[in-house]
């Protein structure tokens, strides 16, 4: 039995790290990296990252940038409004821990407010780092166990 | 053709006791005013062809020796026909930071008087809709004073709000 639950995990882990579909929540110049990353050369599409303009539709969510309190909310609606299963990965210095800003209106790490599944270093991190930190995820989605189905509802409550 | 010492002249003669001092930066004239000579100034400044309110800001000159009023407000005037170009600063105490508004002469200064309000805390008397506009609404303080800690221990209340759920959610492994 515990064979057929691995397989299904690993057609299922295989499926969904084969189609990450981040939704863009480009803030500074992060963005621009990361637009570079998704574009010409570096081409995330091979990979099966596709962007995706809605939090409805996309799996990961990649937060690019510097976050200010006054943005905070917004990010979280965002986060709230995607459906699981969901990833986040904090993109840059200053979403990892605030870096150079360490003033009255900058969140110092946006896993204060989400929880946050890979952080890329980097002011601002090249497309290949983005890209290894893509792949990172990709490796911690095909470990994942039992992250479906009912047994993901399990864990929800 | 008007120069601008001229322009400085007819400023100390209409002003009297509000006009200060007058002086030159790296080329640059600047008169330094009262807070109640601003109005008349710009007004005057206007009529003789300066046309264009080129910036206007607030400096906090706190703890820097032989100044009497901590805050300043500084307008760049500039004439685009007679290319002259002037400084008006004018000194506001810090005990009542209050300057009079000139978004009825220049509607550009609408958005630069509310920026000085929201960081440096100077109100603009007269003006149509003076609250903060890069902070959020239920910000506390004005973070461009002198003596605003880099960060402050109190935080956004939205902000703490957020921070409560995402860790309540993540101690039942809610992701």
């Amino acid at each position: 039995m515990e064979l057929i639950w691995g397989k299904i995990d690993e057609i299922i882990n295989w499926a969904r790290a084969g189609s990450l579909w981040p939704v863009t929540f480009g803030l500074a110049c992060c963005a621009i990296e990361m637009m570079a990353a998704g574009a010409a050369r570096n081409d995330l599409d091979r990979f099966g990252i596709i962007f995706r303009a809605s939090p409805r539709q996309a799996d990961v969510l990649i937060v690019a940038g510097t976050l200010t309190y006054k943005m905070a909310p917004i990010l979280r609606r965002v986060y709230d409004q995607m459906s699981h299963p969901r990833w986040v990965v904090a993109m840059g210095s200053c979403a990892c821990s605030g870096g150079v800003f360490r003033t009255y209106s900058t969140v110092q790490g946006v896993d204060q407010i989400v929880p946050v599944d890979i952080y890329v270093p980097g002011c601002p991190p090249r497309p290949e780092a983005l890209i290894e930190g893509l792949l990172k995820l990709q490796k911690v989605i095909k470990e994942e166990r039992r992250n479906w189905g009912p047994y993901a509802r399990k864990s929800l409550i | 053709m008007l120069t601008l010492d001229e322009v400085v002249q007819r400023l100390k003669e209409v002003l009297g006791d509000n006009f200060l001092e007058e002086g030159e930066f790296r080329g640059q004239r600047f008169v330094i005013l009262r807070k109640d000579g601003v109005k008349e100034a710009i007004k005057l400044l206007k009529d003789l062809g300066f046309n264009h309110l080129q910036t206007l800001t607030g400096v906090d000159y706190l703890r820097i020796k032989n100044r009497k009023a901590r805050f300043e407000v500084v307008y760049q005037l500039y004439s685009i026909e007679k290319r002259l170009q002037l400084r008006l600063r004018v000194e506001v105490p810090e005990d009542d930071p209050e300057v009079d508004s000139i978004v009825d002469l220049f509607p550009c200064a609408n958005f630069l008087e509310r920026e000085v309000y929201d960081l440096l805390g100077i109100r603009f008397k007269g003006h149509p809709n003076l609250k903060r506009i890069l902070l959020p609404e239920n910000w506390v303080g004005h973070p461009l004073r002198k003596d605003y800690p880099l960060e402050p221990e109190e935080k956004p209340l939205d902000f703490i709000e957020l921070k409560k759920l995402n860790e309540e959610l993540l101690k039942y492994g809610i992701k």
